[in-house]
């Protein structure tokens, strides 16, 4: 197997496995934001605070691995 | 530290990247510092608009339906469509975009980090009229 086919073959699965973790790690996010919300309605606000930058950083994660995806595509053609 | 925080992140992400364009373009590479600009630009929109669908869908106070959908209809088009639109197209080098991206994180982890080490938020908390508040007025 040569690099071209390693990198065809790998490329795809980072990027499952990246979406992946990101989906996961948002959901337990939102489920754990859900739960502190209900049991304290009036700290919404600073709990939406922090989890809309957890959410962006996971996000983020995500976004890099497609950057990198893009790049690394460049070389197998 | 409430929702306000975020916007005011997101205005000095804006001001740091327009000053990233200027540098890097006077000192660099015009290609490159749009590229900054517009991974910038991608990286606010995605901000604010996951902003708006967080504050829509998870809240205590019940959910405006027509207002979540609206928002998560523009949401995933601007993060996924456009960015494939913006790193196929070939105009900008991927690195500059997500140098561009990652400048809404540095500018969080900067003010989260100078909240922590200034103690913005224990003298939110703390009464205006007690002796330590008072002796560190001059």
């Amino acid at each position: 197997m040569d690099f071209k086919t390693a990198l065809s073959f790998a490329l795809p699965l980072g990027l499952a496995i990246a979406a992946l973790g990101s989906a996961f790690g948002l959901g337990r996010a939102v489920a754990a934001a859900m739960d502190a919300m209900g049991r304290q309605p009036e700290a919404a606000g600073k709990i939406q605070t922090g989890m809309i930058i957890g959410c962006a950083l996971i996000e983020a994660l995500t976004i890099y691995a497609l950057v990198a995806f893009f790049i690394l595509q460049g070389r197998i053609a | 530290m409430g929702l306000e925080f975020l916007h005011r992140v997101m205005r000095a992400t804006a001001v740091v990247g327009v000053l990233a364009f200027a540098f890097v373009a006077l000192y660099y590479n015009i290609e490159f510092a749009w590229g900054i600009l517009v991974g910038c630009a991608w990286g606010i929109g995605n901000f604010w608009a996951l902003t708006r669908v967080i504050t829509a869908l998870v809240t205590p106070h019940g959910i405006d339906r027509r207002r979540a959908l609206t928002m998560a209809a523009i949401k995933f088009p601007v993060l996924y469509v456009g960015g494939y639109f913006i790193l196929t197209s070939g105009w900008f080098p991927p690195l500059a975009l997500l140098a561009g991206f990652t400048i809404l994180f540095v500018v969080v982890a900067l003010k989260a980090a100078g909240r922590i080490f200034l103690h913005l938020d224990d003298r939110a908390k703390r009464p205006a009229s007690t002796p330590e508040t008072l002796g560190t007025r001059t």
